[in-house]
């Protein structure tokens, strides 16, 4: 039985399916992230092919080779993105007749539509948290800071949304409130979460805003510039 | 090492270091970034709106420590509430000694307008807006006094009366000082004028000592006492006592405050015609917790029962005003407010460079080419910026070192490693001592001249220039040659006053009589403002007078100085007035914030040729 990949992996070998072959500092920048080290993981589980590069006068390069997706791959790949799709192209299929149906047709299939909708709209939150989660096993493992402050921004953006409508010193929510509800669903240790916590502040003082509040050491954040126990994240 | 004439920040375009080196906001009256003028305007709007209810009302401004919460409250006290008269800062209610209650903040509110001087120049004020409203009805209260004398001229001179009146009233209009003065003339007549000053508050406010809501509540004792202040040397109402017999009575009990605050509150709103705001700093110090429920029951009843028109603004951080919230009176408070606090944000980087700019702008020599935009290279705001977490205190004293070091360093420009140096050691950055030119720089000289001119009387302004002065003049002669203010008979039934009198080396007699009217109202010296000034220079009294002005003279007034050989003018020019004002440290926040030696002040001196006739 194979191991099941992640995200990561799978958007790989999609990348990699080329009948030339791909180097691994194209795909690293088509994703974002340095990638070099999983894909010579999947090179020796299989899943990708290295052929050799040839340089400009015709000889084949010593140091650097190309990427090819494996046969073994190729199946990996599009059998989940295949089983992944399913659903939603043809939720989408359908959206798409109906509507046009709609504009002519009754009341019934406006409400068929909204449901549709409704279905599609709660598959894509999910889409997005199982996303989130595995981008950020394989972010930790590629240690590429940017990017995965990018996305933990987004998603403590998410979170400070939806608590703060409890906070009862709103615009600003305990640091300690924030934590909770992200490490939780993000599946981060405390560590990581205030470490990128502190570098987005330290980023932009403005976005991401500490301020000094009350409460016991471990529900504060730590600083260079000492203690903080809220916080408050600007909108865009 | 520099001179005291010298400006070592010439090599960077700049007359001073701008920035703050301590935690007091250095140039208040600079407001910048979004955020803050943004608040600034809605407590503006909020005060403005509230003038249309009687009602008071209370609000909190609550930001990290170094957010600039003193300095937006110094702003609004200062100079962002210029149509209001009455506004009241008070540092903090955090007292050792004594539980902050509603007796507490009155005595604290008193004391932060001036004290006894404050209420007696307030009571004269009130009284001064009595004779005004009631100029039509002065002879008939039998407020305005006729000599037989008079009786008999205006049987031949039908508008000999009326003249009388208008020249009385238009002298108090001025200088309501004159009151006592006229009182002790015989001119106006005391008890009809309290009188008067009675029954028009009891027409116009609410004076039944019953009231549970004093909204437009004055008590007449209160305010009969407050109003006898000015007059307590007067033999009739004689009481060296009265300013503490108010005070005792003040802190008697919660309701005698709150009785006492409500009478200030609603006669400071009769003589201004506007709203009173007052706003309390460091609520975040108070301690322990059984003073915050003291503080905040106390605001509870104020805004309860207390004085309409009463704005009260809190100062808090936002660490306390969270903890607060499990305290009854506090939430009891929070739901009265109606809206949420103001929360001071961590500003953006563009806030960031905008304050920059605006404090470089301020000093810089050549202000119109924009120079001092390009005076922090580019990226070294933004790595200020990110090092300070947004916080304006921070940002503002390392652009402070930064500032020094680039100077020390003989530098034209902040370069991004001299930023880098002074963040590594912000601290320990080699300072020079400063040294403080005797003339402000053109930013602090230009607002020590609009506060002066906003004093709106020309006797209460001409008090401080005279203080000044004669502060110069015991510094440079000594305390014990300073006779100060003296009353000369020169005659048998007549008598003047001089501002300052005192000895000089030669142990001559020298009068020096100030005068500050404000030349860019095109006020002039008249012949009447000087009259008992050219009377004792005609009985030569003493050996030398000095007439010191901030206005020129008018023309009859120059033609009657010229007769007489022992008199000297001195015009004060614009520059003179903010230097004089500013060594002295007369306006307050605007000082020079350092002790003037005796050589200092002698410098001065020959620059208002006091000193230059005195040895001559």
């Amino acid at each position: 039985m194979d191991k099941q990949l992640s995200l990561i992996q799978l958007l790989i070998l999609h990348l990699a399916d080329t009948p030339n072959g791909i180097e691994d500092k194209e795909v690293s920048k088509k994703i974002g992230i340095n990638v070099k080290t999983i894909m010579n993981k999947l090179a020796k589980d299989e899943l990708l092919e290295r052929i050799p590069k040839v340089g400009k006068k015709g000889k084949p390069l010593k140091k650097s080779s190309l990427y090819r997706t494996s046969s073994k791959g190729k199946e990996q790949y599009k059998n989940f993105f295949n089983k992944l799709l399913e659903e939603p192209v043809k939720y989408y299929l359908l959206k798409d007749k109906v509507v046009n149906s709609a504009q002519v047709l009754s009341k019934e299939y406006a409400n068929n539509v909204e449901q549709i909708n409704r279905i599609l709209k709660s598959f894509e939150e999910k889409l997005d948290w199982v996303s989130k989660s595995l981008y950020f096993e394989e972010i930790q493992k590629a240690e590429q800071p940017t990017t995965e402050k990018e996305s933990f921004l987004s998603a403590l953006k998410l979170a400070y949304f939806d608590v703060v409508h409890r906070s009862p010193v709103a615009p600003l929510v305990k640091v300690s409130d924030l934590r909770n509800a992200l490490i939780e669903r993000l599946n981060i240790t405390k560590e990581t979460f205030d470490k990128l916590l502190v570098a987005l502040n330290e980023e932009d003082p403005y976005k991401v805003q500490l301020y000094t509040g009350s409460g016991s050491e471990e529900e504060g954040i730590k600083t260079k510039r000492g203690m903080f126990h809220l916080v408050l994240i600007k909108p865009e | 090492m520099y001179s005291s004439n010298q400006n070592k920040y010439e090599s960077i375009g700049l007359e001073t270091n701008p920035f703050p080196f301590s935690p007091t906001p250095s140039r208040p009256w600079l407001i910048a970034g979004n955020s803050r003028v943004e608040a600034y305007q809605l407590l503006k709007r909020e005060i403005e709106l509230s003038k249309e209810f009687n009602q008071p009302k209370v609000n909190v401004v609550e930001g990290d420590y170094g957010s600039g919460k003193t300095h937006l409250a110094l702003y609004l006290v200062n100079y962002g509430l210029e149509n209001l008269k009455y506004k009241i800062y008070i540092a903090t209610v955090q007292d050792a000694l004594r539980k902050p209650t509603l007796a507490l903040i009155s005595i604290k509110l008193i004391n932060s307008l001036g004290g006894e001087e404050f209420l007696r120049t307030f009571a004269l004020n009130f009284l001064s807006k009595i004779i005004l409203e009631n100029k039509e009805e002065l002879e008939d209260k039998g407020v305005i006094n006729f000599g037989f004398k008079e009786k008999v001229i205006s049987l031949f001179e039908s508008k000999y009366r009326e003249q009388k009146i208008r020249t009385i009233v238009e002298e108090i209009e001025e200088e309501p000082e004159k009151i006592v003065e006229f009182i002790n003339e015989g001119n106006l007549n005391d008890e009809a004028l309290l009188k008067l000053a009675i029954e028009e508050v009891e027409k116009k406010f609410e004076t039944n000592k019953g009231s549970l809501i004093l909204r437009s509540f004055i008590d007449v004792d209160i305010l009969r006492e407050i109003l006898l202040l000015p007059f307590s040397e007067h033999w009739k109402y004689y009481n060296k006592r009265r300013y503490e017999s108010i005070t005792k009575f003040i802190e008697g009990s919660e309701d005698n405050a709150l009785l006492f605050l409500a009478t200030l509150v609603n006669s400071m709103k009769y003589i201004s015609k506007s709203s009173v705001v007052l706003i309390v700093d460091e609520v975040d110090a108070i301690t322990p917790e059984e003073n915050v429920q003291i503080f905040f029951h106390g605001l509870r009843t104020l805004i309860d029962r207390g004085p309409g028109n009463f704005f009260i603004i809190l100062l808090c951080t936002s660490r306390a005003w969270n903890s607060y919230q499990q305290l009854g009176n506090v939430r009891a408070l929070t739901s009265r407010m109606g809206i949420r606090p103001i929360l001071l944000e961590q500003i953006s980087l563009a806030e960031a460079k905008e304050i920059v700019n605006e404090y470089l702008k301020a000093v810089s020599i050549k202000r119109e080419t924009k120079t001092y935009e390009s005076l922090f290279e580019p990226n070294v705001i933004e790595l200020l910026w990110k090092n300070s977490g947004g916080n304006i205190r921070q940002l503002l004293v390392s652009c402070f070192y930064c500032l020094e070091l680039a100077v020390q360093s003989k530098l034209s420009k902040v370069s991004y490693s001299v930023a880098q140096e002074t963040l590594s050691k912000l601290t320990g950055v080699p300072l020079e001592k400063p040294l403080l030119p005797l003339r402000p720089d053109s930013d602090i000289a230009k607002q020590i001249i609009s506060k002066f001119y906003s004093i709106e009387k020309p006797g209460e302004r001409g008090k401080v220039l005279e203080d000044s002065v004669k502060s110069l003049i015991s510094l440079v002669f000594g305390e014990e040659r300073v006779v100060g203010k003296k009353r000369e008979k020169i005659s048998k039934t007549k008598s003047r006053e001089i501002d300052i009198l005192f000895y000089d080396y030669k142990g001559k007699l020298n009068g020096v009589e100030v005068k500050a009217y404000d030349p860019r109202k095109e006020r002039l010296v008249k012949l009447k403002d000087i009259e008992g000034f050219i009377e004792l220079a005609n009985h030569k009294k003493f050996d030398r007078f000095l007439l010191v002005t901030t206005s020129r003279l008018d023309f009859a007034s120059q033609q009657e100085l010229n007769k007489l050989s022992n008199v000297k003018v001195h015009i004060m020019q614009e520059e003179q007035v903010a230097k004089v004002l500013y060594v002295t440290d007369a306006i307050k926040d605007l000082g020079r914030q350092e002790k003037l030696s005796k050589e200092e002040a002698q410098e001065i001196l020959l620059e208002l040729e006091i000193l230059e006739r005195t040895l001559s």
